[in-house]
């Protein structure tokens, strides 16, 4: 027998799990090529949205593909805007005067505005889900001082502001949090300082992990995400990136940091506003690495990309 | 209906001879639209599928065919006897089948064999050799798509 044709090829690449996806790339160039268009589909790749400085247009640039978009923007208003976090396709961000907040979808270019005009000047900004599904909830730290944390939620759905404060005793110094990320009902919230603040949606509890993550040398440095379920702390150094990353894993039970962990097959991509985690290895390009650091956000794209962005 | 009209004849491209009830045959869409067209007679010529070949796929489809009619088999027992049936044909046989089921148009053995080829397919070269497929990256290629991946190789 001899090769097989190529519509039986990609069968059986569905069907592979994803390492022997990535193996099954070195067995031939048509093989890479199937097993490249499968992982398409099977594995989306986050994307990175940036905005071009001075002009109503911004850029989406799918790693996977190697490809940048150049999307107009749809208002005046969104030129030079400030993009706070990003969850699930959409993103939170403000025009440029600070004047609006509100939600946008740089995909389909939907756009949710919010009753909110002061959330601008919160510490820490996050939202659980995308604000087109049932019980998306905007959270944010409002005021930290020595001795209080307060903090204010935005339920969608209700349309109602809650306020909690919540007591404690913990170092600030300069800074108040470098991330904050959302996985199973749970808001993490890193401190410049290094604890780690948890506010559970259900409960309405909050908790702090006073053990403190291990310093970094600049804020920059340090990035937080999520995969289902587990919380990582990734530590770089942008200024040599042959420099090893160290990751760290959240271990609740044993109240502390786990270093040296192994990673099988899961790919982070930083940026200071928005880390995502996805289970495929990205294949390794220095520029793309160079490019997700400053004012670049990671965004997850809806399943029907390929179709939105034929060209 | 009678006795002779139930029962089918398939001849496999080395001309070996199968007589099988027509409900096992037609789980193949490819028999089924040719006995729908009366376009062939009681004897159905297979000309891509050997007679070893064919025997399986009739294993395959008698028994699928007796628990879709009967159900006095759970489909628990199917699978267990699904992963059975795949588990020790070889790497030849199991490529042949898929073609076989490809060609045939039977979904769920195409599906079965697939994932047999899928989960016992493990090494690069077991790839290579299994599905005789020339490797065509130059050494330097290839030394970069493991670099860039390591993980996926290590073991």
């Amino acid at each position: 027998y001899s090769n097989p044709p190529f519509d039986i090829t990609l069968l059986i690449m569905q069907r592979l799990s994803f390492k022997d996806n990535i193996r099954a790339c070195a067995v031939c160039k048509t093989w890479r090529e199937a097993c490249v268009s499968v992982r398409v589909d099977e594995y989306p790749t986050p994307w990175l949205i940036s905005y071009t400085l001075d002009k109503e247009e911004y850029e989406l640039y799918d790693p996977l593909l190697d490809k940048t978009y150049i999307r107009k923007s749809t208002s005046p208003d969104l030129r030079d805007p400030f993009i706070e976090c990003s969850t699930d396709g959409w993103l939170l961000m403000h025009d440029n005067n600070f004047i609006e907040t509100f939600f946008f979808n740089p995909f389909t270019h939907e756009r949710i505005g919010l009753p909110w005009p002061d959330m601008w000047n919160t510490q820490a900004l996050a939202f659980s889900s995308a604000p087109t599904s049932n019980g998306c909830v905007i959270f944010s730290v409002f005021h930290v001082t020595k001795r209080s944390v307060i903090i204010k939620t935005y339920c969608l759905d209700t349309k109602e502001c809650t306020a909690f404060m919540f007591p404690h005793r913990l170092p600030l110094k300069d800074g108040g949090f470098e991330h904050v990320v959302f996985s199973n009902g749970v808001f993490y919230c890193l401190a410049s300082i290094g604890w780690l603040g948890m506010f559970d949606l259900s409960t309405t509890s909050w908790n702090v992990l006073s053990r403190r993550a291990p310093k970094c040398v600049s804020p920059n440095d340090r990035f937080m995400t999520e995969y289902q379920g587990d919380i990582f702390l990734i530590y770089t150094n942008t200024h040599d990136l042959d420099d090893q990353p160290r990751y760290l894993k959240l271990d609740l039970a044993n109240q502390k940091w786990t270093d040296k962990i192994r990673l099988g097959g899961l790919a982070f991509y930083l940026s200071s506003k928005s880390s995502l985690t996805a289970n495929r290895d990205l294949l390794y390009n220095q520029q793309m690495h160079q490019r997700c650091i400053c004012s670049y956000v990671w965004v997850k794209p809806p399943l029907n990309v390929s179709d939105l962005f034929k060209s | 209906m009678s006795k002779s009209e139930k029962k089918i004849v398939l001849k496999s491209l080395d001309n070996e001879a199968f007589e099988v009830e027509k409900a096992v045959a037609l789980q193949s869409q490819t028999i089924w639209v040719m006995c729908e067209d009366k376009c062939v007679g009681n004897e159905i010529p297979l000309e891509n599928v050997t007679g070893q070949i064919l025997a399986k796929v009739i294993d395959y489809c008698k028994k699928h065919a007796v628990v879709d009619g009967d159900g006095d088999e759970s489909s628990e027992e199917l699978k267990n006897w699904d992963t059975e049936f795949t588990k020790n044909m070889d790497q030849s046989t199991l490529f042949n089948m898929i073609l076989a089921a490809n060609y045939l148009n039977i979904k769920s053995l195409l599906n079965l064999t697939c994932q047999a080829v899928a989960d016992k397919t493990k090494t690069i070269d077991e790839f290579h050799t299994f599905l005789n497929i020339e490797n065509n990256f130059t050494p330097e290629e290839e030394a970069q798509i493991c670099q860039e991946n390591l993980w996926a190789f290590d073991d």
